[in-house]
Parts: structure tokens; sequence; C-alpha cells
């Protein structure tokens, strides 16, 4: 599974955590991707070992009054993955710019 | 986004507890969300679940936060909340994801580990049953791949669904699908509106794929190759281009051209695949012709079994002449919208105004069309699809088995499956290892079968007579495999979930006081295993009927008699190149020499020549008229046959009246003829037709005048299914034909004769080819092949339907037998006599036979009428069949079930009773 490249969606995941983007939902806002995409992108690249996911401390959900969140960093053979994959995408830059190519606008 | 920076991070990975309070804090987000992101969650696997839930609760709450703050404490706006909503939605495709992946990865890894080990603990329940499933898979994958390829791939030509086939039919000779006079065609091809071209090529039996034996002579051996006249047009109407050189224009149809276009076979075989071999002259049939073009490797027309294609060997205005001999076939295009309705059409149309411009040839003569694909396979599409369906009741019969089995199994691992039910799995979870475990033994099956396949098919298409179209073109490619096997895994995988269903219903306190004889051996699992037995009987007989009936029309057809004498004659053809013997004397000087030298060789008692061996369809047909008749009183469809002299003592036809023909029945004395019984008996009923004379004329125009001087014993010419024609038989030496064979009455088998009959041949010419050498026997089998072919398939579906039901009984009845131990060695210790339990275990063995027995044979005698065209003389509801088959199942079932009823006889009471 880990040998296929990966899509375009999770990419765009991966290169958002690997920017600082922590949690599912700024994901999404960040990427302007649906939620729907976003999560099992997440699941995928946590069960591939790109990213990895922990707890936020109970202190600070409980000071702003709202359960703790899950957030999401990237691994080492993560951002190895996202250089990889963004080297590949670069090399279609050319054929792109001479393609008519009608730019799509996810949800958020 | 770096606030989490500052916590402190969970070593174990999980989110730590929160108090209760905060999932339903006055205020919080809306209560659809959460309860979306509940009820959504019951999808995900229950060891991720929490988490899962923890994580989407928290982003939606942290959200609902950001939103009031925005807005200063206030509930954030409609739209604001809906586009929540919205993204919580987001947790459905989320959860399924999960979902998939927890299948993929658990169910299937787990499942199927534990499936494997299952099976291996029971290594002659999985041979036995995935041997069974591999034979069922694999026939009905060798018969499907068969079917596909001839009855559904489209021809390999340019948009094959526009190419129809043209023929001529006249009801009044009986003629429906005949070939078409040259001159018609021209015609047709002159005036059509619809038709984007008409193409024609010699016609000949398609049995050997068409084409007449040509030679090839030049450098090295001579060889006989199969060649086909054809118009220039042809390749250009199927659209098909030569891999090299070109194919034939219209320049090629003139006088004195000799282009030929060769198969890639030939090319490869004799050329050696040389490039050079474009424009280079080579003898055929003894006249020099250049190869102009060779044709790709997947081509072939009509079939490809053709190695080469020429012209017709006449030009337009020759053709336009001919307008009574019917011998092209007739192939065309439709043009670009046009349906076959137009077409036909416009053809009646042309053939009316042909009728009037020609009354004497075309009066009653009219053409019709049909697809091309379907006027190829057509005839073979019943046979075909009986095949289908009796390998379709193969596999029936072998998933109704592994089902019972399967079954077995499952009553015999009740305890097991109770233990495990015990401790928490759940039903669905057991069905779903139940089945993992058929799916396994599907996937054996399936391989092994498609093993099989491959072997199966290359034995289909070698034992097959050659009355099957396209056959050449069985390839077993991977979409074809997997689609056959898919329905396989698919039929598996139905069967498979009856048992599952059986066997996953745990009830432990009953089991375990059962001691493991439980569930399955209660009224319901017993009923279910007698339904399976019941119902693969049923489809058993049916086979088993279906394929006695086959064999009895076989054994019926073989009592016919073919009129010539079987043994010790042996044939062989011969073709004389019109180019080293042009005239009628050539011909006549050439067997004159040939058939005393043949004569002379050790051994042989008589050697004779004609024009059509029996059962071969040679020689022409027409019309004929007995002098003195009335005007409308002539013989349609005569058979013409030439013979040399002692041609009817070697194959052992008896001259019944008259004499036979003499050395002076030559080119220069009185004509003469000799009929045939049929004849005789149809048009001189009353009289003696020695010295009455006829003509081969209607009686308006009639021709030259011969004298009747014999009457011979019918031969079979047409097959032995077919009634014997009126025939008239002409000597060779007033009628001489280029192409003839000879038949050899000899002491002497036919290896040991022909050594010295080619020496004795190639002595008077060394560059004639010897070709198809059979003995009588041979030829008359090979006119049935067709029939055994089919009958022996089908016999081995009844056979394999057969050992597969017994299988099954055998299997089901020795479970039970096991089953009641207990129950049967009480009965022995009460005073039960050993015979009575016999009888008792059979008796019960045999009532879903019974039911089955009679289910079948209705079904039979529904179905069998369905056959009622492929079958000689044998009724389809034939008596006999039916009553031989039912009591050979019977019995079957009585054997199979007879093992389990001894063992069951010879339970000792005492161990039996002691068992718990």
């Amino acid at each position: 599974m880990s040998d296929r490249p990966l899509g375009f969606a999770t990419v765009t995941v991966l290169h958002a955590i690997a920017r600082g983007s922590a949690y599912g939902f700024d994901i999404c806002d960040v990427t302007e991707l649906p939620s729907g995409t976003v999560y099992p992108a997440l699941s995928r690249l946590e069960q591939t070992g790109f990213v990895r996911s922990s707890w936020e401390a109970a202190r600070v959900a409980q000071r702003e009054k709202r359960p703790p969140r899950r957030y999401y960093e990237i691994t080492a053979s993560g951002e190895r993955a996202l250089a990889t994959a963004l080297a590949r995408f670069r090399a279609l830059e050319p054929i792109a710019a001479s393609a008519v190519v009608k730019p799509v606008r996810g949800r958020s | 986004m770096t606030d989490h920076a500052e916590t402190d991070r969970a070593s174990d990975g999980l989110p730590p507890r929160r108090p209760a309070s905060d999932r339903s804090r006055p205020g919080g987000p809306p209560a659809l969300c959460l309860v979306l992101i509940r009820m959504v969650g019951l999808l995900v696997p229950h060891d991720q679940r929490r988490e899962w839930r923890d994580e989407w609760e928290a982003e939606v709450h942290h959200r609902w936060l950001r939103l009031r703050r925005a807005r200063g404490g206030a509930p954030p706006s409609a739209a604001a909340r809906l586009s929540l909503l919205a993204r919580t939605a987001g947790c459905l495709p989320h959860a399924l994801w999960l979902w998939k992946e927890e299948w993929r990865l658990r169910m299937l890894w787990e499942d199927l580990r534990y499936a494997v080990r299952t099976l291996v603990r029971r290594p002659g329940f999985t041979l036995l049953a995935s041997l069974t499933l591999a034979l069922a898979i694999g026939a009905l994958t060798a018969i499907f791949s068969i079917v596909y390829t001839v009855l559904l791939k489209p021809l390999p030509y340019h948009e094959p669904d526009r190419l129809v086939q043209i023929w001529e039919h006249n009801p009044a000779k009986g003629w429906t699908q005949n070939i078409v006079a040259p001159a018609n065609l021209l015609d047709w091809r002159d005036r059509t509106r619809t038709l984007a071209g008409i193409a024609g090529y010699f016609a000949t039996p398609t049995s050997d794929g068409g084409g007449a034996n040509m030679t090839i002579t030049g450098a090295g051996e001579p060889e006989t190759v199969r060649g086909l006249g054809v118009t220039a047009n042809l390749f250009d109407l199927l659209g098909v281009r030569a891999a090299r050189g070109r194919t034939f224009t219209a320049d090629d149809e003139q006088p004195g051209r000799s282009a030929v276009v060769i198969s890639d076979g030939l090319w490869r075989r004799r050329f050696g695949g040389r490039p050079d071999v474009i424009g280079q002259t080579i003898p055929i049939n003894g006249r020099p012709r250049e190869i102009i073009g060779v044709m790709p490797p997947d081509f072939g027309f009509p079939s490809h079994a053709i190695d080469l294609w020429a012209g017709l060997g006449m030009d337009r205005a020759q053709m336009l002449q001919l307008r009574r001999p019917h011998m092209l076939r007739a192939i065309a295009r439709l043009r670009p919208g046009v349906t076959l309705e137009q077409a036909r059409a416009d053809l009646r149309g042309i053939m009316t105004q042909l009728s009037q411009e020609y009354p004497d040839t075309n009066k009653t003569m009219g053409a019709d069309l049909g697809p091309q694909q379907e006027w190829v396979v057509g005839h073979s599409r019943r046979k075909l699809l009986l095949f289908l369906g009796a390998v379709s009741f193969v596999l029936l019969i072998a998933c109704t088995n592994v089902a019972s089995l399967l079954m077995v199994q499952g009553v015999a691992r009740a305890r097991e499956l109770a233990v495990r039910g015990a401790l928490g799995a759940r039903r669905g979870r057991l069905i779903r290892q139940l089945l993992t475990e058929s799916l396994v033994l599907s996937a054996i099956g399936a391989a092994l079968g498609l093993l099989l396949t491959i072997w199966a098919v290359r034995l289909f298409v070698a034992l097959s007579p050659g009355d099957v179209p396209r056959l050449d073109e069985v390839r077993i490619d991977l979409p074809m495999l997997l689609f056959a096997g898919g329905i396989a895994a698919l039929t598996t995988m139905l069967f498979g979930l009856l048992p599952a269903l059986q066997s996953a219903r745990p009830d432990l306190t009953q089991v375990l006081r059962d001691g493991g004889r439980g569930t399955g051996s209660g009224p319901r699992g017993d009923r279910l295993r007698r339904t399976l037995i019941a119902a693969e009987v049923a489809l058993a007989v049916l086979l088993v009927i279906c394929a006695g009936l086959f064999v009895r029309s076989f054994t019926r057809l073989q009592a016919v008699s073919p009129g010539v004498t079987r043994d010790r004659v042996v044939t062989f053809g011969l073709s004389l190149p019109g180019a080293r013997y042009a005239g009628p004397l050539d011909v006549v000087a050439f067997s004159a020499r040939l058939l005393p030298a043949l004569g002379a060789i050790p051994g042989v008692r008589g050697a004779g020549a004609t024009s059509g061996l029996p059962l071969t369809g040679g020689g022409w047909s027409g019309d004929s008229t007995i002098e003195g008749r009335a005007p409308d009183d002539y013989i349609l469809e005569v058979g013409h046959i030439s013979v040399s002299p002692a041609y009817f003592d070697a194959v052992g036809l008896a001259i019944r009246d008259g004499r036979g023909f003499t050395a002076s029945d030559t080119h220069d004395a009185a004509p003469v003829v000799i009929i045939n019984q049929t004849l005789a008996a149809r048009y001189f009923s009353h009289e003696t037709p020695i010295g009455r004379r006829i003509t081969f004329a209607k009686p308006s125009s009639p021709g030259r005048w011969f004298t009747i001087v014999g009457v011979v014993e019918d031969e079979r010419q047409e097959g032995l299914r077919v009634d014997v024609r009126p025939r008239i038989y002409q000597p060779t030496l007033q009628a001489p034909v280029q192409a003839f064979s000879i038949a050899l009455r000899a002491d002497v088998p036919a290896a040991a004769l022909m050594p010295q009959v080619r020496q004795a041949v190639h002595a008077l010419d060394p560059a004639l080819a010897i070709e198809q050498v059979r003995t009588l026997d041979e030829l008359i089998a090979a006119s049935v092949s067709a029939e055994r072919f089919a009958m022996l398939l089908m016999a081995a579906f009844a056979a394999l339907a057969l050992a597969l039901a017994s299988v099954g009984i055998y299997g089901v009845v020795s479970f039970t037998v096991s089953q009641r131990t207990q129950e049967i060695g009480l009965r022995l210790a009460l005073g039960a006599s050993p015979g009575l339990i016999r009888r008792l275990v059979i008796g019960r063995a045999l009532q879903p036979v019974i039911v089955g027995l009679i289910a079948g044979v209705a079904a039979a005698l529904a179905a069998t009428r369905l056959l009622a065209h492929q079958l000689f003389e044998v009724s389809p509801t034939d008596p006999a069949t039916f009553v031989i088959v039912t009591l050979l199942l019977l019995g079957v079932a009585i054997v199979a079930s007879y093992i389990p009823a001894r063992r069951a006889m010879r339970v000792d009471p005492m161990e039996a009773l002691r068992l718990d």
C-alpha cells in the first residue's frame, strides 16, 4: 500500500500538517478539502506511519471548557514521502502549464 | 496553531478521561451534530470507536466555541450552524473508511488464516471438496471460453456486425440456404442500393474449414495446402489489409492474371517468414502463381484452415454466362444506416427482376440474407448451449455437494462454534468465518480448475470433429478467466452461505448436553441436508437422461447401414492439375494406367475410382428426365457420380439388375448410366429401368440421352442421418473428372499398403500429392464424428454428475449414521436384527433420493424436448432411457448408502451406549 504514490488529497493533507496545521478541522480549513476527504486521508497517513497523532493535554482543554483534541504531526518518513510526492507534482508542471486547466475549488 | 506545543502529550496515545459533564454542556454544540457522531460511531470498529468519537466531538466543540467567541458569546448564525453540520457529516465517510480497512485487514487476514488452518486439519474433506469444485469450475470455464469465442466474440473483421451472407433458395427444389450462381451475384452487385459490396468465394464443404486442396511444388517437397478462390473485392469488403504486400485489386480479375495472397501460417511454414516472398512466383497445381501479399496472423477467411487465396479463375464475361450452375458463397456489407430488412427487400426486388429477365433459370429462385456471424456459427449454437447447460448442471451438482459436505462439517464442528459463540463471537462473525472457509475452498477449486480449463480447452479443440467453427480462435485470456472464475466463485459463495447460516446458530447448552451432536443434527439440519441430496439427485437424473438419449441416438445411427462394406477398403484422393492434364482424354489416359498398376500391388483385390466417396457428400446434382414421360414428370435433383468399372466391386456395392460398367464403356461408345435402387424404386416402380433412356435436363429441353444399363445397391452419400437420394452413376471413361478418389480393397492394412501405392502413383507422376488416406471404416466414423463427440461429452458430464451425486449421498448417509450411533446401538440392544438396521438406514437414505428421482424425471420430461432435433430415431421421452437411468441412479444411491449402512449394522450396542 505504501509503495503506491499518494493521491493529491492525501499529499495536500500531509503538506498542511508539515506546514503546522495539527487538528482535523484546521486542516480542512487550510486545504479547503471536505472533512469526508481529510479524515480518511489522516487515518491512512497514520496507518502508513507518515504522521502520528497524540492528544492535547487535559488542562488546556479544561481551561477552555471543552474536550481535548487530537493533533497530528508529520514523521521523518512522512517528510520523505512528501518530498517525493511534491517532486512528482512539480514534474507535471510543464505539462499542466501547456494544458487548459480549469481551477477546482473544494468545499470547506 | 501552536497551542499544542505547550500541552502534555498523553503517553499512551489515548485521550485523557474527562468528566461526563463535558459532553452535555449547556450552550454546547448543536445536538444534531453530536447525535450524528454517536450514530455513525456504531460503524467504527469497536476498538477504535471511543477514540474516534472523542476526536470528532472535540473538533465540533472547539469549532463551536470559536464561532461563539467570534460573535462575542452569542449563538452562531444558522449558516454557520449548517456549515458545521456539513463538516460533521464528514464523519460518515471517515467511519466507512475505517470500517472498510477493518474488514480488509481483520476479516480477510484473520479469517483466512483460521480458515486455512481448519481446512488443513481436515485434509480429506478439503481435498474432496476442492477437487469437486475444480472439476466443475474447470469444465464450466472451458466450455464458457469456447461458447464465448464461437458465439459471442465478433468476427475478426472490420465492423463485423454489418457483414451479411447472401444465399439462394428454391422451394421447388427444396433448396434452403443454397450456394449462388455467379451471374446472379454480379447482377446483385450491379443493382443493389443497400449493400456496399458483394464478394463471392467458392463454396466447399465447411467441415474441413472450406477451400480445396492445392499442391505447391517448386523448391522443397510438394505440399498440399488449402486454397480458396475469391473475387478480388473480398479483402476490401472485409476491411482487412495485407500485413505485407497487397491484397487483390480489380486488375487481378483480368484473364491471365495469376496473383495469390497467402496466409501468415503458410508464409512462416513454407517460406520461413522471408520478406522477399512478395513478387515470387511459385507453381501451384502446376501453374505459376505470383505471391502478392501475406495476410496478418489473426486473419482467416472463412476459417484459419485456408492457406492461400486466389482468384475465381473467371472474368466478368465468363461469370455472366453462369446462371445455372450454383457454385459460390456470397458475402456482403450493409451500407451505413441500412437495416437487414431493407437489404432483404432490396435483394427480393432484384430477384423479381431477374426472374422476369431469365425465366428459364430464375423463375422459382429466391434470395435471402442474414448476419454473417449467425451464418458462420448459427448451426453450432444449440449444441454449444447444450454443452454449456450440461456443464452448468455439473457445477450446480458440485456446489450442492460441497454445500452438504460443508454442512456435515459444520455439524461436526457444532461444539467449536458453540464455544466460540459463548466466548463472545457474534453470529455474523461466525458466518463470516464459515463463509471465508468456503471462499478458500472455492479459491483452491478455481485455481486448480483454471489449470484444468487450459487442458480441457486444448482437449476440446483437438477432439472436436470440426463441426464447430472458430475453435482456432479460442484463447484463454485473463478477462475470460476472471469472468468465468468469478461466476464460479459466486455460485460457491451462495452455496457456502446455506450451511454457514445453518451451522452458525450455536446454542451452547444444547450442544454441550448433546456431546457435540447438537444443533445441526436436529430436524432442521436434517431436512436441509435431505433437500440438498434430493436436489443433487434431480440434477443428476436430468443430466444422465440427456446423456442417455445421446447414447441411444448414437447407437441407432451406428446401426444404419452405409451400403458399402466397412472392412479393408483404403481410400485416398488425387487431383490432376489442369495445367498438365488439360483435356478429358489426358485424365482418362492417366487412370487407364493408374488403376491396373494399383490392382497389381500384392494384396490388392480391387481398385476403383470415383468422383464421390460415400458419406462425403461429393458429386453434383441437377434435373433429369426419363424418355417418354410427361412434360412435368421429371426428376428433381438427381445426384451424379463418375465411377470406374471396378469401383462397385471394390467398395462392396452389388449390381441388383442389369450389368456394371466395363472397359468397353469408353468415350466413343454409346453413353450409359447405372442408377441406384432409390431412383429405380421411385421412378420405375412398375417397369424395368434397364434399356430405358434418361437425359440430364428438363423435359422441355432434353439433351443427350443415356441408356440405363444397370441398377446398383444404395450407398449413403450425404451422411447416415440423411435418406438416400436418387443417384446416377456414369463411367469415368465417359465422364472423367480432374479430382477423384481411389478405393482399394486389400488384404493388408493401409499402413503396409500405402508405400507401394505412393510408389505406383509417383511412377506415373512424381508431382502428384496423395491426399486424405482413410479407410472406409474411418470415413464412416468421421461422418458421425460430430454426433460421437457430442455423445462422449454429454456422457462425460453425466458420469461426473453421477460420481458427484454418489459422493454426496455417501457423505450425508455416513454422517447420519455416525450421528445416530447411539440410537442404532439402542435398537440393537433392544433386539433389532442387523438386517433391520440396514433396511432402516438405506430406507431413510433413499427417501430424498426418490424425491429427487421424481423431480428429475419430471424435469427431464419437460426439458428433453429441446434435444429433439439432435437425436436420431429416438424420442426425447424414450421410455427405455428414462427407466434405465432411473434404475441406474437408484442403484448408485443404494450402493452409496450401503457402505455406511453396513457400518451401522456392525455397531457394538455396548460401545454405542457407553459413548458419553
